[in-house]
């Protein structure tokens, strides 16, 4: 049993907020969900949608063609024709006509104001949902009686054409990826949470200033991005877990200080969500295009972790695990998303648990050098306010105290040392369970090699159409032995990316991994079931 | 009970000129951190530089440093108190380390009220870039990338501090340390956004001593009341950072007590 809904109408009026109540809605009957949101970048106006498909089964993508279409305007029935099918049902506004279409009264409380209390009723309805099982969300809005009144005459005003029952009495837990980033930062140790708003990074930001005092941490939003990783540099110095958050244009600002992180070994974790580049590009739109950029980003050598994950569950655990790993290594350590991971609403089990990592530190014997020499190239932590013993850190070259220093043997002295690091962090991650992940059917030998939040939508896909599927969730130290092991024997390989110029498969073949095909997607959408299937059943 | 003084030296090599401005303000400085020291641990001090010949200083100066990037000191500085506010958190950084590249950091501190001190070794040119014109150099300073001149005016940065909302603004003199001594710690002591310009002479690119020799008189030999926003305000507007025929006031021009930054966040 599935179902794949679209919602339309005009930017304000609702229609993320109607997709959210009918989200939580069939949750708690047990199904699995997944909402895609479609906005264009403005307030009022434009046309927006989201798309929602749900199934008894676990599900992690939407379809393109849909089986209900609810047209809350005229434009949305224009905007949706292409998205029918020949039995698709149509729900449209009492005011416009479409043949074959239910029409229903879909009313705001206010001129202007959000429709979503109606369009849950209609929905409701439509799938044989009792009434009852959506009051406690209107219920819960603001003036709660115009929204009940305008919820019950939705709802009676169309008939039955479904019976979605209740499949367990367990409701299903629904995330978005930036909540799952916002709480994994927070049980990893999270102590300061500092951004400028870009989307689609800004709901982590609105997240956690909304719920920083239960969480227990601070939230700064500074003049640009520039002050924002400065700040964050200036917290971890002083010895508290700090995160940004941002977009590509916003992370271009940050990469003087990324390399500064590089250079004084201070722990630092960026959270970049990409969106459709290049430059202000499409601002809610999804894209897979930074990857090289956050691979390279800043000057100079220094080593860097890059997390790719691939939906909310693995969002919590690397967002978490980038906190434990930014100070294990005292590098900066990047969460790479984007649109699709960020704001699509998952059905997810995350089981909260608190992990905060105890980092290398100083044992409070001698003289203190924040940049002695190790075996492991790992510097013992110690942080300012300690007593009888200086903190010098610094963007310079420098010797093991922190003072600067351009002698040539002393210069490659540090440069050794960092690249020891390095080599520490390497043997650390490759061999990290989560390194690579193997899906689909492993027994095959027609491989998706993929990354990101492709995760859902090819892990279907493959099931069906018989593929293996490979993505790695460290994209930096690359795990690209392993992923040679996995497709050794393989007759074909597949890429699978949201980027025109195909940067994960230029990725791949710096490392010697060739692919036979590349289907790739770059118009601002993620792949579309039905579409991806299609575009893998040709090769 | 007396302090135990500690040597405030790292030993590295000190590599300003010889005469240069930045060391009667380093030698101001660490008289300041000394007599503080009766109240405030060593360890307590933490020192940021911007980038330039001022930014030296924290590789010499024996105390917690963070030698951070050209015109960024600020918004570090600002992330250090926020972790942990009782550290004294104090910034070195140049005219155009913070008035050019960093100016937008040094705005919105004063505009926070964040609890740091800035303080700004304004020699009126880049020097280490060996001798550009900066933000405040006069327009008739000819610079390597304006050889005949600037075509701009200099800006006045205690009137756009004092605009910002900072709540301790004061200008000192490299020459004169033991009044410059007092100023800085006044700066440290005070609870808010401290800022002070310190007109510091490069011996190399832009010699300035004569000029503040003779220009320069304190403003606490004056009836100036630094509680009152207004005189401050016209106090700053006095010299223009242009003209080399006026006075220069040099003391507290402002200071006031607001809450802040973090006690705020
Ligand atoms: C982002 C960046 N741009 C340019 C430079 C080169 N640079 C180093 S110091 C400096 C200017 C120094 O002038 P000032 O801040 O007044 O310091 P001073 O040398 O006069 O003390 C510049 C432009 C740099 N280090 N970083
Ligand atoms: S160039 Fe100027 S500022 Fe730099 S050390 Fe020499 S005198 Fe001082
Ligand atoms: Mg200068």
């Amino acid at each position: 049993m599935e179902l794949n809904i679209i919602i339309g109408g005009k930017a304000g009026a609702g229609i993320k907020e109607a997709g959210r109540m009918f989200a939580r809605v069939i949750a708690n009957l047990g199904y699995y969900v997944f909402v895609d949101v479609d906005y264009p970048s403005l307030i009022r106006g434009g046309h927006n949608f989201v798309n929602i498909r749900f199934s008894d089964k676990k599900i992690m993508s939407v379809k393109s063609k849909a089986d209900i279409i609810i047209a809350t305007d005229g434009r949305s029935i224009r905007a949706h024709e292409k998205d029918a099918k020949e039995d698709t049902v149509w729900v449209i506004n009492e005011k416009e006509r479409r043949e074959g279409a239910i029409r229903a009264p879909f009313k705001e409380v206010a001129p202007g104001f959000f429709k979503s209390s109606s369009v849950l009723g209609v929905l409701l309805k439509l799938l044989g949902i009792p009434l009852e099982e959506g009051l406690p969300l209107i219920l819960s809005l603001p003036q709660k009686e115009k929204n009940e009144s305008i919820y019950r005459e939705a709802y009676n005003s169309v008939s039955e054409v479904y019976k979605i029952r209740k499949l367990s009495e367990t409701k299903r837990e629904l995330l978005t990826g930036n909540e799952a980033i916002a709480l994994g930062a927070v049980d990893g140790g999270l102590d300061i949470y500092v951004a400028y708003p870009m989307t689609p990074a800004s709901p982590v930001l609105h997240y956690l200033a909304k719920n920083k005092n239960e969480l227990g941490i601070k939230v700064v939003h500074p003049e640009n991005e520039i002050s924002v990783i400065n700040m964050a540099l200036g917290i971890s110095y002083a010895g508290k877990r700090s995160m940004v958050g941002t977009s590509g244009g916003g992370f271009a600002l940050m990469t003087e200080a990324l390399s500064l992180s590089g250079m004084a070994e201070i722990p630092l974790v960026i959270y970049e969500a990409q969106r459709a580049g290049p430059s202000t590009g499409v601002p809610t739109y999804t894209a897979q295009s930074d990857l090289l950029f956050c691979l390279f980003a800043g000057h100079g050598d220094f080593p860097r972790i890059v997390l790719a994950p691939g939906d909310a569950e693995e969002a919590y655990f690397l967002s978490r695990e980038a906190l434990n790993l930014a100070w294990k290594f005292q590098v900066p350590v990047l969460l790479l998303g984007d649109k699709t991971l960020g704001e699509s609403i998952f059905t997810a089990e995350i089981n909260r648990e608190k992990r905060v990592e105890k980092p290398k530190l100083w044992n409070g014997n001698g003289d203190y050098k924040r940049y002695e020499i190790t075996d492991d190239g790992i510097s013992p932590l110690a942080f300012p306010g300690t007593e009888n013993i200086t903190v010098k850190v610094t963007s310079y070259e420098h010797d093991e105290r922190g003072i600067t220093v351009e002698d040539a043997l002393l210069v490659k002295k540090m440069q050794d040392k960092r690249l020891k690091k390095a080599e520490t962090i390497r043997n650390y991650m490759i061999n990290e369970d989560y390194a690579i992940k193997i899906e689909g059917n492993p027994q095959s030998k027609r491989v998706i090699i993929t990354w990101g939040s492709n995760k859902g939508v090819v892990n279907e896909v493959a099931e069906e159409t018989g593929y293996k599927v490979i993505r790695p969730l460290i994209l930096e130290p690359f795990p690209h032995e392993r992923i040679k092991g996995e497709i050794e024997r393989a007759e074909k390989v597949i890429g699978v990316e949201c980027s025109a110029s195909g940067q994960f498969i230029r990725l791949l073949s710096m490392y010697g991994i060739r692919v036979d095909a590349n289907i790739k997607k770059y118009d601002g959408r993620p792949f579309y079931k039905d579409e991806l299937k299609s575009l893998i059943e040709r090769y | 009970m007396a302090v135990a003084k500690k040597s405030l030296y790292t030993g590295a090599e000190i590599t300003w000129c010889r005469l240069c401005g930045n060391f009667g303000l380093m030698s101001a400085f660490g008289w300041a951190v000394h007599e503080l020291a009766e109240t405030i641990p060593y360890e307590k001090f933490v020192i940021l530089s911007g980038i330039g010949c001022h930014g030296k200083i924290v590789d010499y100066i024996d105390l917690n440093s963070f030698y951070s990037l050209h015109g960024r000191a600020v918004p570090t500085a600002t992330g250090i108190k926020l972790a942990n506010p009782e550290l004294k958190v104090i910034c070195f950084v140049g005219d155009g380390d913070i008035y050019a590249e960093g100016i937008s950091h040094l705005v919105f501190a004063a505009k926070r009220n964040t609890d740091i001190t800035v303080i700004v070794h304004n020699n009126r040119a880049y020097s280490l870039t060996t001798g550009q014109f900066a933000p405040t150099s006069p327009s008739y300073f000819k610079g390597k990338s304006t050889p005949y001149g600037s075509p701009e005016d200099p800006m006045n940065p205690l009137a756009i501090m004092l605009s910002s909302g900072a709540t301790f603004v004061a200008r000192g003199y490299a020459g004169f340390t033991d009044h410059l001594k007092n100023i800085i710690k006044e700066a440290i002591l005070h609870k808010g956004f401290s800022f002070v310009d310190v007109l510091q002479p490069c011996v190399a690119f832009y010699n300035t001593y004569d000029l503040y020799n003779r220009q320069t008189y304190r403003l606490e030999q004056t009836d100036h009341d630094p509680s009152d926003f207004e005189k401050a305000y016209s106090k700053a507007l006095e010299w223009d950072y242009n003209r080399e025929d006026v006075k220069i006031p040099i003391g507290i021009f402002y200071r006031v007590e607001k809450p802040t930054y973090e006690e705020r966040a």
